[in-house]
């Protein structure tokens, strides 16, 4: 990911302190950093969620917009079921090297990774419920996250924050009515419930997946790394871990070394237990960050405000 | 303090968007009181002046609402808040100016704005009139009124809430000055709840109590309650219900449904049809026949229609609709709609035995109430039964089942508007005297396409014998007729003024004096207005001075706006030049100015039998911009080299200044040149333009332009009361054809060179080729005469209607004609960036490019004509995108062209009122020519007098049976002895009539219509008795010889379209 340029003392640094179960900021191997969600800033939206592990300036920052829109059906596609359409963008402010198209990589990547994990239904989403109409007019959602700022682990962050943003979405209510002629021809037809009260959860976002990005440093390997721990991480392997415990999405990332075998079993189980506790703490927060905005509704939620309570 | 207001739709494309707008709440917002001691209200009626809306008269703009409002006993001093179904079911006695002192609150106001664009607009109108004192109040932007929606509340509930919240917050700040505001809602629940929490609250009946000086607003009342006037018909089983929006949708997007605008046949208002575009791109007509099947949609209303099984296609032609005694018996009109719902050539047994019982029910006589439940049922029966529906894509147009036939479904867009109309007489005796209790009642509209109306009224003695004004609420399915209210009476039936104001409205023909601001745009000067070299731009030579030529004006006589002048003067090289001169409207009638809108609004003038409906206020039409001779006028002229052969050699356009030497008129033109005497230069002048106009008549009809034919007459009125006293047709002199054909010839050259400078957004008119079908009935009818109309161009079309020529009947050929004329689409104004340059084309004048440049005094269309063609021969000219925006162009061609039909169509029934009047009292016999076949009667053409009418072969009363069969195989009326027949262009004797019976008396007397009977042939039971005959012919001798010492009679005739009709 983003690469620190670390002087070889403070890498030998940073790998004998993993090495010895000591992380530069001082965390345990499995420590994660602190996280603060928000959710619902983006009024246009049908759902987001900005999320942000570590400190105020010492973070990685995602937003994340869930846009929902009607396609209508092509001959060639799934005949019932919506889809999910990711896109993830790293702002050029977020990191030196994505400045101009330095990001073009990492965004195909992270987008890569997103579309993983979300498109299928693994992600616990039931697409078919995104079906409008079969074979005629289907929901896509839009998801499109912008990373703000980079201080390593920005594969789980965009994960949080994704989930936090399908769970906050509800798509406005639409009626679908037929008409048939004497042959037994049916042709349906949708209008949309023009009330913005009027709305139905996404409904299975509860099940999506979290992830546990694992960094392997000199012979050990932590989560939740910070930058400059990715600077001297050697391999790399995001875990998806779902609700119920399951593994639906693996991937290794970092090209300078493999796991070996008997590492990997022994990372998977450890990501499932992280994972339970992820979760765990993802639910208070996003309950948090739900009752904060309802609570706070007649308030003006610009943009400028809200960082102030960032 | 900010909220966010958020909402969803669906847009055009399908997609769905959802918009949040930011929502401010503010406490600085006034109440409306114009005296109100409050410091909010006093720091916002300073703030408002200090802005520069100072107060007109006594009434302050910021804060209208009166101190000493409207006083009642159970009130007291009080403000008027109604809610929002009572500005949408009450918005005509709103209106009404004594309804003064209203609150709008903003709540309702938005509403409105998504509920009916028409009603907001009517309010905003209202608020504008600061005499009004109606006050706008911002509650939704008010800290203490705006109010949240609950959960599990609905968004009427909420803005109802709201309201009330307004109510109550505006009755505590009005306190001190003791003035109470009511809020007026017909809701039930709403009263319920503003009982409890303390609102005054009161139904539009009880607000309305209160103006007991006007006891007619009461009248006015929408209805409402649909339950209470529903059920009084127990023979009417109900229409279907509607399919909703969603359906429509789909129905129409798969092709199951299709849609169109419902027109009513203008003889059988149980008869429509749509014209339908089908999926590979052609239109066709759908019929749309029997009340069942409209199923309460209206003439105009955009519906969804569903096409019916080939079986039920109707095969006959339209029959005329006899509505004299429609209601006599209450059930004739189901009886009527049995059979014409029955196919005519019936394909199964079963149809077939149940067409004979049917007819054989109607050829009783009798018809009784359960006999016509069955033959109704039969009909909704043969739905079900007779196989399947048909698919849009299967309608063909060379079908042998028939005309496509189906049945409306669902209304798009309905169309209605305020009707003129008439008390159905049958109702007139239900008036009991000084009762103020409202009676249901039914209404006739004056336009026959519209069914009966039910309204309710306390003023049914009133109302028996006037006309007047009457709109729709609703048609809920169980009513057999849709219900309404009286908005405003318009004066006694048959009395002319009354007659003109109906067909004036019924038009759509703007006919209010110009406004004060319109009038503020004509020139200063007045009528002292006078050419100013330096001004009007001659000096700089921008304006060629043309005052030295010898031009003239030739009109018809009486005419006042003259728009044309000629010249034409014989150059050295032997050529001629040629000028026409057009009164420059555009010096005067700036764009974008009021005067201008007001123009485009009105699109043309509109002539009267009596009176002119001007476009451009009298000062210009008739006196600034008019060619008169020996004065100086501004002129736009188009200025030709023509040689010998009459061939255009160059043409320039110019901005000028004429000076008429003579303003002639067709006869007095026509006169010089016969006169071998005469040989000053303008007689000399108008000989070379007639010798010119001759050899350009000859290319243009060699090139395949038209001649057609269309009956008009004038009348001649007598000098005070204005009564006609004689009738004419128009005579056309050559001089008529001269003055139109370098008309024509400047049309062309002006359209061909405002489409150079101007290819996407020039204003052109163009006439599309009538289809094949157009002319079947008439070539089917013109083949026992061994006629055959070749309509494959313009030129066959010329050559073979000069070809039908009867030895035995000179009056064939025009008749033939006139029929021509009818099988003809209308030409139409465009703007051409909207077509191909192949649809330029104009059919009846045989030219590639044509539009209208000669009278812009009397139409808007040459005013814009002259702009376009003054931005293209003057590089400096200044214009914005009044002459370059195609998509406002475009708005406005529908406009010119609505307006346009209108007008002509006004100037038609006015005509026709003329005629009636004319023929009042009298009983006259003439010739006339049978123009139309129909199933239970015949038009019949009266040449002498160009009126059209019915025969009805079951004239004697609506229920006996027709003596004469319909054969389709002759297209022709056959008596049931086999003994006589009708058919197309038969030659007929009929007498004519005008009831002289009270106006109140019945229908047709109410319709004013002019009744023929027939004479020759004689047919059993159809034509006039010999004896009545007699007496008839007798009483009219004794008249004649008492009636023809009428002395001052002048000639009172409009400058009409006849130079140009129809093109």
């Amino acid at each position: 990911m983003a690469s620190l340029i670390l002087s070889p003392a403070e890498q030998d640094y940073i790998i004998r302190g993993v090495e010895s179960g000591f992380r530069a900021d001082g965390r345990g191997s499995l420590d994660r950093r602190e996280v603060s969600l928000r959710t619902g800033m983006i009024s246009q939206a049908n759902g987001s969620a900005r999320c942000r592990i570590g400190n105020l300036g010492v973070g990685t920052d995602v937003l994340v917009g869930v846009k929902a829109e009607v396609n209508s059906w092509t001959p060639g596609e799934a005949e019932d079921v919506g889809s999910i359409v990711c896109n993830v963008e790293c702002s050029p402010s977020a990191a030196q090297e994505f400045e101009g198209r330095g990001a073009e990589e990492i965004n195909v990547e992270l987008t890569q990774l997103l579309d993983r994990i979300l498109n299928g239904p693994q992600s616990g989403l039931d697409l078919k419920k995104l079906c409008i109409i079969p074979k005629q007019a289907y929901w896509v959602l839009h998801i499109d996250a912008l990373v703000l700022d980079v201080k390593g682990s920005i594969i789980d962050t965009l994960v949080w924050a994704t989930r936090a943003a399908l769970m906050s979405t509800s798509l406005p209510r639409v009626v679908v009515e037929t008409i048939g002629d004497e042959m037994g021809n049916m042709q349906a037809e949708f209008d949309v419930v023009d009330d913005p009260e009027d709305l139905t959860p996404l409904e299975g976002a509860e099940n999506l997946p979290i992830s546990v990005t694992f960094s392997q440093i000199g012979k050990r390997y932590v989560v939740d790394a910070s930058e400059q721990e990715e600077a001297v991480t050697q391999a790399r392997l995001t875990v998806a871990v779902s609700p119920a415990m399951e593994i639906c999405a693996i991937q290794k990332g970092g090209m300078l070394r493999g796991f070996p075998p008997s590492l990997l079993t022994e990372i998977l189980e450890t990501a499932q237990r992280i994972a339970r506790e992820e979760l765990t703490r993802f639910k208070t927060h996003y309950d948090n960050a739900k009752s904060h905005f309802t609570s706070q509704a007649d308030e003006p939620s610009t943009g400028s405000t809200f960082l102030v309570q960032f | 303090m900010l909220r966010n207001k958020s909402f969803v739709k669906r847009t055009r494309k399908g997609n769905i968007v959802r918009t949040v707008k930011e929502h401010y709440l503010r406490d600085d917002i006034s109440c409306g009181y114009e005296s109100c001691k409050h410091s909010v209200c006093i720091g916002a009626r300073a703030e408002a002046e200090e802005q520069g809306k100072t107060p007109i008269g006594d009434v302050h703009l910021a804060a209208p609402l009166s101190a000493s409002p409207r006083d009642s006993v159970q009130w007291g001093p009080h403000y008027l808040v109604p809610d929002t179904n009572v500005f949408v079911n009450q918005i005509d006695i709103l209106e009404r100016p004594i309804i003064n002192n209203v609150v709008v609150l903003s709540t309702v106001l938005d509403e409105l704005r998504g509920l009916s664009m028409v009603v907001y607009n009517r309010v905003r109108a209202i608020v504008r009139d600061h005499e009004r004192r109606w006050f706008v109040f911002s509650n939704e932007h008010h800290r203490e009124t705006f109010v949240d929606r609950a959960t599990d509340e609905s968004p009427n509930d909420r803005n109802d809430r709201a309201i009330r919240v307004a109510v109550q917050w505006l009755s505590k700040h009005l306190e001190t000055a003791s003035i109470r505001p009511v809020m007026v809602t017909n809701d039930e629940d709403n009263l319920r709840k503003a009982a409890a929490d303390g609102v005054t609250a009161c139904r539009m009946e009880e607000c309305l109590g209160v103006y007991t000086e006007c006891p007619e607003l009461l009248d006015m009342m929408g209805s409402v309650s649909i339950t209470e006037r529903s059920g009084t018909d127990p023979n009417w089983e109900g229409y279907a219900e509607y399919l909703s929006p969603v359906q429509i949708q789909a129905g129409v997007k798969s092709g199951i449904l299709v849609q169109g605008t419902l027109q009513i046949a203008p003889y059988n208002y149980l008869e429509g049809s749509i014209f339908a575009a089908f999926p590979d791109g052609k239109e066709r007509r759908i019929l749309v026949i029997g009340r069942k099947d409209m199923n309460r949609a209206i003439q105009g209303d955009k519906v969804a229609v569903q096409i019916l099984p080939r079986s039920q296609w109707r095969k006959a032609p339209s029959a005329a609709l006899v509505d004299e005694d429609e209601d006599a018996v209450p059930d004739v009109d189901t009886k009527t709609e049995a059979v014409q719902t029955t196919p005519s050539v019936p394909d199964t047994d079963k149809t077939n035995e149940g067409r004979a019982r049917k007819r054989a029910r109607v050829a009783g006589g009798k018809l009784t109430n359960s006999a016509a439940t069955v033959a109704a049922d039969e009909g909704a029966e043969g739905h079900e039964e007779l196989g399947e529906f048909v698919k849009p894509s299967d309608v063909e147009d060379d079908s042998l089942d028939g005309e496509p036939t189906g049945r409306v479904v669902g209304v798009i867009r309905r169309n209605w508007r305020s009707y003129c109309a008439f008390l159905d007489p049958n109702f007139a005796h239900k008036g009991t005297k000084a009762s103020s209790a409202p009676v249901s009642v039914s209404v006739l509209a004056m336009d026959r396409r519209i069914p009966k109306i039910k309204i309710r009224t306390r003023q049914v003695d009133v109302l028996s014998g006037q006309r007047f004004v009457v709109a729709i609420d609703s048609w809920p399915k169980e009513s057999r007729y849709p219900h309404g209210h009286f908005v405003r009476a318009l004066g006694d039936a048959g009395d002319k003024a009354t007659e003109t104001e109906v067909l004036l409205l019924e038009h759509d023909v703007p006919f209010q004096p110009f406004t004060k601001n319109v009038r503020a745009d004509l020139p200063p000067e007045g009528d002292k207005w006078l050419l100013d070299i330096d001004r009007d731009q001659v000096a700089s030579g921008k304006r060629r001075d043309l005052r030295h030529i010898d031009v003239c004006s030739i009109d018809p006589p009486g005419c006042t706006d003259i728009d044309d002048a000629l010249h034409a003067i014989r150059l050295p090289n032997g050529n001629f030049q040629v000028g026409v001169h057009i009164a420059d409207v555009t010096n005067f009638v700036k764009p974008n100015t009021a005067m201008d809108k007001e123009a485009a609004h009105r699109s043309t003038t509109v002539y009267l039998v009596d009176r002119r409906i001007d476009m451009l206020p009298e000062l210009l039409g008739t006196n600034l911009c008019s060619l008169m001779s020996n004065v100086d006028r501004l002129a736009f002229s188009c200025i030709w080299e023509l040689d010998q052969d009459a061939t255009i050699v160059n043409v320039t356009f110019h901005k000028s200044v004429i000076h008429s030497k003579a303003s002639l008129t067709y006869e007095e033109a026509q006169t010089r040149i016969d006169d071998p005497s005469l040989n000053d230069s303008i007689t000399n002048n108008i000989r070379d333009l007639n010798m010119l106009a001759k050899k350009l008549r000859k290319r243009r009809m060699d090139a395949g332009a038209l001649t057609l034919s269309s009956p008009e007459v004038r009348f001649r009125l007598e000098n005070d009361s204005q009564d006609p006293v004689d009738v004419e047709m128009k005579a056309l002199k050559e001089t008529n054809a001269l003055v139109e054909e370098f008309m024509l010839l400047a049309n062309t050259s002006v359209a061909a060179k405002i489409y150079e400078h101007f290819p996407d957004s020039a204003m052109l008119r163009r006439h599309p080729e009538p289809p094949a079908q157009n002319f079947d009935n008439l070539q089917h009818a013109l083949k026992p005469l061994d006629i055959q109309l070749e309509t494959g161009s313009s030129l066959a079309l010329a050559q073979s209607l000069d070809r039908a020529v009867l030895a035995s009947d000179p009056y064939f050929n025009n008749l033939l004609r006139i029929l021509t004329t009818r099988c003809m689409m209308q030409a139409q104004y465009f703007c051409s960036g909207s077509c191909t340059p192949e649809e330029f084309r104009h059919y009846g004048l045989a030219t590639g490019i044509y539009t209208h440049f000669t009278s812009p005094i009397r139409r808007y269309a040459d005013v814009m004509v002259h702009r376009l063609l003054h931005a293209s021969i003057d590089r400096d000219a200044v214009y914005g995108s009044e002459l370059t925006d195609k998509i406002k162009m475009n708005e406005q061609c529908d406009v010119l062209n609505h307006r346009h039909r209108m007008a002509q169509q006004a100037s038609r029934s006015s005509v026709e009122l003329y005629t009636n009047l004319f023929f009042k009292g009298k009983t006259v016999e003439e010739t006339g020519y049978v123009t139309q076949i129909l199933q239970n009667g015949f038009g019949v053409l009266i040449p002498s007098y160009g009126i059209e009418g019915v025969v009805y072969t079951a004239a004697r009363d609506a229920a006996s049976p027709s003596v004469m069969e319909y054969e389709q195989e002759a297209h022709a009326l056959i008596s049931h002895d086999k003994a006589s027949e009708i058919r197309l262009f038969q030659r007929v004797r009929v007498v004519l009539q005008v009831d002289d019976k009270p106006v109140s008396a019945n229908v047709s007397s109410m319709r004013r219509k002019l009744s023929l009977r027939l004479v020759e042939p004689v047919i059993a039971g159809l034509s006039i008795e010999v004896g009545e005959l007699e007496a008839l012919r007798a009483a009219k001798k004794a008249r004649a010889a008492s009636a023809d010492e009428d002395s001052k009679i002048v000639e009172m005739v409009a400058k009409h379209p006849e130079k140009i009709q129809t093109i």
